[in-house]
């Protein structure tokens, strides 16, 4: 078997540096951090904006993000967008004309596209939920990158003694 | 401990295998890209969509048949957000380089686990295609039409080349389009991805450089997104 380069190994490591791809889970501790609220980060809010838990585009179809597009909210992970569309939203619009407007709904822990959602599935034994993982400040783990780079020389060095 | 798939088999005849436990469901191309929409928007990926339930195989000659029943997801509670129904996949290999095939998939559940739709029933069928063009390019294929609870039907598709440009690297292309349907409810308006079609596509290199390591790269570019790029380190046993 031909040798490895280092810059193998480099592209290796700087690979496993990357921060994690994921959807916007953020948006949820967004509404609460202009709110001034804590709801905690069950996988059911994402259901206040899209049709389903698991989010993702084409999805946000709920009334309460319907209305916040006129406010020039309309794609994920854009954090700024979505304050910016909060703060504009005024204090009385009900998206879903239950009688409560949707800021007190969401200052509630409520849900202002519909019903209540709950607390939702539950998953395992020990009726875990799932949740967005918290989001670091670059989602790099120093850690993972030096485990996965003694891996790969392990492996380039039995290779090399094949 | 975490186990997405795990099961118990018997094997009835040489070709035939009969399994219970936590399955994969047999529907479409089994692609390691689990949120390709084909796979997100059927449910039926290999990475979170498996389901308990019983399965039938059969591999003989240039036919391939998988069939299961589904008995829901026992590692979800309560049982009203658990899914009934069958899922099945059929190929057939026209030559030993291309095989074609069709699958279908129809559950029901009190709730939709992920919509919270009451009394919901899913559907989805479709077509498949995998080809090994020439010794270094290959294509996976798969259409699928879409119904769900709420929704009117939809579709899904996409289209992956595959082409090895020395051994253990791969170059790949992938397009994609998604509608899963309009919603089933006044004043909604069709947009990219419910009602109307809307488009993507990767870009990707996947390098093998030893046994056991797998290194990949993508960037995928959805309408109305940003573009992400992920790179996946993979240690293999």
């Amino acid at each position: 078997m031909r040798p490895i380069p280092l810059s193998v190994l480099l592209a290796l490591a700087s690979a496993s540096w990357l921060g994690l791809a994921r959807a916007t889970p953020e948006y949820p501790s967004v509404i609460d951090a202009t709110l001034g609220v804590s709801c905690g980060p069950p996988a059911a809010r994402c259901l206040i904006c899209h049709t389903t838990a698991r989010g993702g585009e084409g999805t946000a179809e709920q009334p309460f993000v319907r209305h916040l597009r006129l406010f020039n909210f309309n794609h994920g992970h854009d954090p700024a967008s979505l304050r910016n569309a909060l703060n504009r939203l005024d204090e009385l619009y009900d998206s879903d004309e239950d009688g409560e407007p949707d800021k007190q709904e969401l200052r509630g822990c409520g849900n202002p596209s519909g019903d209540d959602l709950g607390s939702g599935p539950t998953y395992g034994c020990d009726g875990a939920q799932l949740a967005p993982p918290a989001a670091s400040a670059a989602g790099q783990n120093p850690a993972l990158a030096a485990l996965a780079l003694a891996l790969a020389a392990l492996l380039v060095k039995r290779g090399r003694g094949r | 401990m975490l186990s997405r798939s795990h099961y118990v088999g018997l094997w009835l005849q040489d070709d035939t295998l009969l399994r219970f436990g936590r399955l994969n469901l047999p529907f479409g191309v089994r692609i390691p890209e689990h949120t390709l929409w084909v796979r997100e928007s059927t449910r039926t990926d290999r990475e979170s969509d498996q389901q308990h339930g019983a399965s039938l195989t059969y591999t003989g000659g240039r036919w391939r048949v998988d069939a299961m029943l589904i008995l829901g997801n026992f590692q979800l509670n309560p049982d009203r957000y658990r899914e009934r129904g069958y899922a099945t996949t059929v190929e057939y290999l026209l030559d030993p380089t291309l095989a074609i095939g069709a699958s279908s998939l129809l559950t029901h559940s009190q709730v939709d686990s992920l919509t919270r739709v009451q009394n919901s029933i899913r559907y989805s069928d479709g077509a498949l295609l995998r080809w090994g063009a020439t010794r270094k390019l290959s294509l996976l294929g798969e259409v699928d039409v879409l119904k769900e609870g709420g929704r009117h039907a939809g579709f899904t598709g996409f289209l992956q080349a595959d082409y090895e440009v020395w051994q253990g690297v791969h170059l790949m292309l992938t397009g994609e389009a998604l509608d899963q349907g309009l919603l089933e409810q006044r004043d909604v308006l069709p947009q990219r991805g419910a009602g109307a079609p809307r488009y993507g596509a990767w870009v990707g290199i996947d390098w093998f450089p030893v046994e056991h390591l797998e290194l990949r790269v993508d960037g995928v570019m959805h309408q109305d997104d940003v573009f992400q790029g992920q790179a996946q380190l993979h240690l293999y046993l």
